[in-house]
């Protein structure tokens, strides 16, 4: 091991140094130059031990010129190492390949239903109004579904309502206004007739028909019952087509025609523009370019004085939407048919 | 009803209605605003066009073309020119005497007539008949005035009448021959028409074989009444018969109507009262009435202003108030009222007797001759009460997104199932669940009883989803399910808690077939994958319910007894998970295994909690894996409850991480994983050591847990 310290010496390693390291062809032959200059034998380090015989005047220079070299290794070797790595890093990516048009694979978003996406927005729409949500019993008693809704035994309303009965002897209730008659009598049997009532109630409803695309055993409403003093029927079209147009957009007209439903006075069904047909008629709308979305009025003074209200001084409101026949117009389903056959196609796209 | 657009435009001038676009026509647009929906049209060169309208369920005037054009005429203000009643009714009374014995029948009119022979039907009747010819000219005379005027009338052969006609009700049940040719069974307390010997029409419904008419006929008694609704009704739903005339009946026909109806039948029968008889037209030979009282005069009085501010129409004036009232036939008297407010006293017209009671119903009648579209619309006041919601809906939005974010598409399930597949839940069962809830009459064989478990349906839809090329089908259902309840209900209104009926409630079910990944075109999951993928989504719903899943053994008997658990929050059994059960999945045609997983949406809601923070430990863990034996057919999650049940100190976290079964053995080999971490210091090997140490002899002694060799 040279410890020679002069000036030409060092220089004459510095060029052998980068003699070697142009030599360099592969990291192992970095590895190779590393340990012959920077180990703890190395070049480098005898060079520093040597420094100690060197006479006091000449220490600075020499020193200077041996951190120069130290300097000048650290250095050459450290790109030499980056300049391997690099190529390797870019041998490796150029001989790697990923296919991603390949097919994911996911469990997939999922969704939920057309009708429970119009229940949930009607249920966000009506908030500031302050109702408060119940649910009622679809297997429901007579009483509640017709006898204290103003329809008698042996009313032809009844046979708007083509129904199911239980063995239980229970009926499969036909619209939701059959909770609107046990919270009228849980308001006044239990918290003193106290007002105003609020109730919101949507679910399951249920008519006994010979099922085809456009008649369905089962479907489905959003029952709203307002109770009040000085309510109007002014405020009852009001709700709904703020309802509506919540809904669908400003651009939705609704209109509304007299109806007969034997529990409201005066009743009217609300009417949208078809979706399907733009207003052009088509069989959804039956031709008409309009599609009754539900039902509505302001409730009968027999059902209110049924539960022990005054109709003179308390007016209310109810009515019932049709979330089945919204949801098919809201997505463009020809038939009702279309929102319960539950083909995941269509309902993965939807919501 | 069929309404004839000839015979309506003879009546009242009417909007533009051609043939070539009668559905979207003015005057289609016009019947539906006044609440006479049009459901069909149907048009020919020979008739025209012809609406079928669906009428109210109130409104028996509806029924007929006048009734119509004053309805319309309300809403147009154009006049109503009614049909010619110039015939003349007999001042002689009818030979046949007519004995009027029940109030159910409140007016009884009989008019007696000879006829030609033949008697031909006049060419503009004719044009309204759907066969015309088919019966004698004076049946499709009669069936024409209903359509026009609404009155139902019947015809006797007057030769067949036994010496009077009594009009009683019947005290027991009767069989008849109808008009068509059947025997019906008539209930007791029915309106009967009979002469001295027989039964000879079911007042209101149909009349009977022996006194129709024939071709051969010669004399008739012509029949017009008025019969109680409601008897009509019960006794034409115990025939299983809807006619024209019960149909009219029922919705209450006109108590005043009779009179006109037959002054113009005996117009168009071309008939003249006491004259020779005419060749060429019928003639009238005797006319009897009776009736129990006469109608009454009701009054409605209400305020002027009280109409205008319901309505909200601040600017309807008086003068159109009055006429539009006046055209659908009230009488109108005005009075002053308090300020410059106006009381209007309107007596009820008598064909509106049945439905007009009170303010309300005559606000109806504004609303629909003004236009409720025509009312001003105002928003009810906001509140500043929060919106209370119901706890299923609570729940449902809690869940929702641990089941979307797996890929689980909501749908919704039908509440019925066949007795075919009640028997086959009952077969599975043996007896050992609830009792269906049963249908009596419905009209489909699939809708014959009420569901008591979500799992057929599921399978159903799982199925028909595969087949429809869904590989990865995954579902969920918040539902209602139906059984009888073992203790009798009371009868008395309750007020009851929220979640609680006596016949049904709520539950959450979800299920999963085919692959678990869309897109995947490598093999799929095998049944323990799928198992474990399923059970995280129940764990997720759990989780999102702020509780930890755990599980124990279940008997369910709709799930393979060999690959289900119960789920647990906490220590709470909330539902049950696993395969369906293979008797199922056949009779659904579900061809690949398929979870299903059921959950009590009332105990959800019980034990659903929110978490209030969570705390971690920044001191490292140290864990401790042993492997012990676990039978066969026994939950490994048993050793993960005893564990946790002995509460050693600072064990954090305990899983499994291996489960292997060597072919032969009747045990398996489980790797659990002993996670100690403390919230306070780094702990020492040795005292983990002895920890396991404890924790092993106390599964040992007390469990007879084994280690596996």
């Amino acid at each position: 091991m040279s410890s020679d310290l002069s000036a030409a010496n060092i220089q004459a390693l510095t060029e052998r140094f980068e003699q070697q390291l142009k030599m360099a062809q592969q990291q192992q032959d970095v590895e190779l130059i590393k340990r012959d200059w920077l180990s703890k034998d190395g070049i480098v380090k005898e060079l520093f031990k040597g420094l100690r015989e060197v006479p006091a005047e000449d220490k600075p220079s020499v020193a200077a010129a041996l951190n120069d070299l130290k300097q000048r290794v650290e250095s050459g070797l450290e790109a030499k190492e980056a300049s391997f790595k690099q190529s390797a890093l870019r041998k490796q990516l150029e001989e790697e390949y990923l296919d991603l048009s390949l097919p994911e694979s996911t469990p997939g978003l999922g969704s939920i239903h057309p009708v429970t996406y119009v229940e949930e927005r009607i249920t966000e729409i009506l908030r500031p109004f302050g109702f408060q949500s119940v649910h009622g019993p679809e297997l429901e008693e007579e009483y509640y579904c017709f006898d204290s809704l103003n329809i008698p035994k042996y009313h032809p309303a009844r046979d708007m309502q083509d129904t199911f009965y239980a063995e239980t002897g229970h009926v499969l209730r036909t619209h939701t206004t059959s909770v609107q008659a046990r919270m009228l009598q849980a308001r006044s049997l239990f918290e003193g007739k106290k007002l105003p009532l609020k109730i919101a109630s949507f679910g399951k409803t249920y008519r006994n028909e010979t099922e085809d695309a456009s008649h369905q055993a089962m479907f489905h409403q959003y029952e709203l019952v307002w109770v009040e003093e000085g309510l109007t029927v002014a405020n009852l079209m009001g709700l709904i087509t703020h309802i509506i147009k919540e809904l669908y957009g400003k651009r939705r007209k609704v209109q509304f025609v007299p109806k007969f439903y034997p529990y409201t006075e005066p009743s009217l069904g609300p009417k949208i523009d078809c979706t399907i047909c733009r207003s052009a008629g088509c069989p959804s709308c039956g031709g008409a370019g309009w599609v009754t979305v539900g039902g509505s009025g302001m409730i009968h003074r027999n059902v209110l004085k049924e539960f022990g209200f005054d109709p003179d001084t308390v007016s209310g409101f109810a009515f019932g939407l049709g979330t089945s026949r919204l949801a098919s117009q809201m997505f463009n389903m020809p038939h009702l048919r279309a929102v319960y056959e539950n083909d995941l196609r269509v309902l993965k796209e939807i919501v | 009803m069929k309404l004839h657009v000839r015979m309506l435009e003879k009546l009242i001038e009417i909007p533009e209605c051609p043939a070539d676009s009668a559905g979207s026509s003015p005057l289609r647009h016009l019947l539906d605003d006044i609440g006479l929906e049009v459901k069909g049209v149907d048009v020919t060169p020979e008739k025209g066009v012809i609406f079928t309208i669906e009428t109210l369920a109130n409104r028996g005037d509806h029924l007929s073309t006048v009734g119509v054009a004053r309805e319309l005429s309300a809403r147009t203000l154009a006049k109503v020119g009614m049909p010619s009643v110039a015939g003349q009714l007999s001042d002689r009374k009818a030979s046949i005497l007519v004995r009027r014995q029940t109030d159910a029948c409140s007016r009884y009119a009989l008019l007696e007539m000879s006829l030609p022979s033949p008697m031909p039907l006049r060419n503009d009747v004719a044009a309204y008949m759907d066969e015309p010819g088919k019966h004698h000219a004076i049946v499709d005379l009669l069936n024409y005035v209903q359509m026009e005027m609404g009155q139902p009338m019947h015809a006797f052969d007057a030769s067949k009448v036994e010496g009077e006609i009594i009009v009683e009700l019947s005290t027991a049940a009767e069989e008849i021959v109808a008009l068509d040719g059947k025997t019906y069974r008539v209930p007791e307390g029915s309106i009967l028409i009979k002469d001295r010997k027989k039964i000879i029409a079911v007042a209101g419904v149909i009349g009977c074989a022996n006194s129709m008419v024939t071709e051969g006929t010669t004399k008739v008694c012509i029949e017009a009444a008025v019969f109680d609704p409601v008897r009509v009704r019960i006794t034409a739903r115990a025939m299983g018969l809807s006619t024209d005339a019960s149909y009219a009946f029922e919705r209450g026909v006109d108590p005043e109507g009779i009179v006109p109806a037959l002054k113009r039948l005996v117009y168009l029968a071309g008939g003249s009262a006491g004259t020779a008889k005419d060749t060429e037209g019928a003639h009238v030979i005797g006319y009897t009435y009776s009736e129990s009282t006469a109608p009454e005069k009701r009054k409605v009085k209400v305020l002027l202003s009280w109409l205008k501010r319901q309505l909200d129409l601040p600017r309807l004036e008086e003068l159109e108030v009055v006429t539009r009232f006046k055209n659908l036939g009230y009488a109108v008297d005005v009075a002053a009222a308090s300020g410059k407010d106006k009381e209007l006293s309107l007596t009820v017209p008598s064909w509106r007797l049945y439905d007009v009671q009170n303010v309300d119903d005559v606000l109806e009648d504004l609303g629909r001759s003004v236009s409720f579209n025509r009312a001003r619309q105002v928003l009810p006041p906001l509140s500043y009460e929060l919106a209370e919601r119901h706890p299923v809906e609570s729940l449902s939005q809690t869940i929702r997104p641990a089941l979307r974010g797996a890929g689980f598409v909501e749908i919704i399930s039908r509440g019925f199932y066949s007795a075919q597949e009640v028997a086959l839940l009952e077969g599975l069962s043996r007896g050992a669940t609830a009792k269906h809830v049963a249908l009596k009459n419905s009209l489909e064989a699939s809708n014959s009883h009420m569901k008591h478990t979500n799992v057929l349906h599921l399978a159903t839809i799982l199925a028909a989803n595969l087949k429809r090329g869904v590989t990865n089908p995954k579902i969920y259902d918040i539902t209602r399910v139906f059984s009888s309840p073992s203790e009798p209900v009371a009868a008395t209104p309750r007020q009851r808690e929220a979640l609680e009926y006596d016949y049904e409630h709520d539950v959450l079910t979800f299920a999963s077939a085919g692959r678990w990944n869309e897109g995947e075109w490598r093999k799929g999951e095998s049944v323990e994958e799928h198992a474990r993928l399923f059970k995280g989504v129940v764990a997720g719903v759990v989780k999102a319910l702020g509780s930890t899943l755990s599980v124990g053994k279940s008997e369910h008997p709709y799930l393979h007894p060999g690959m289900q658990a119960s789920i647990k929050m906490g220590r709470n059994v909330v539902g049950v998970f696993g395969v369906i059960h293979p008797a199922i999945r056949q009779h659904c045609d579900l061809r690949v295994d398929a979870f299903y997983a059921e959950m009590d949406a009332r105990l959800l809601c019980k034990h659903m909690t929110t978490t209030s923070g969570v705390h971690v430990s920044d001191f490292p863990a140290i864990t401790r894996d042993i492997t012990l034996q676990v039978e066969r057919k026994e939950q490994a999650g048993r050793v993960l409850r005893l564990v946790k049940e002995a509460q050693i100190p600072n064990l954090s976290d305990t899983s499994i991480v291996d489960d292997f079964h060597k072919s032969g053995e009747d045990f398996r080999r489980v790797t659990y994983r002993m996670t100690f971490q403390s919230a306070e210091r780094t702990l020492k090997h040795d005292e983990v050591d002895a920890a396991m140490t404890g924790l092993l002899g106390s599964l040992q002694e007390k469990h007879g847990v084994q280690m596996a060799v």
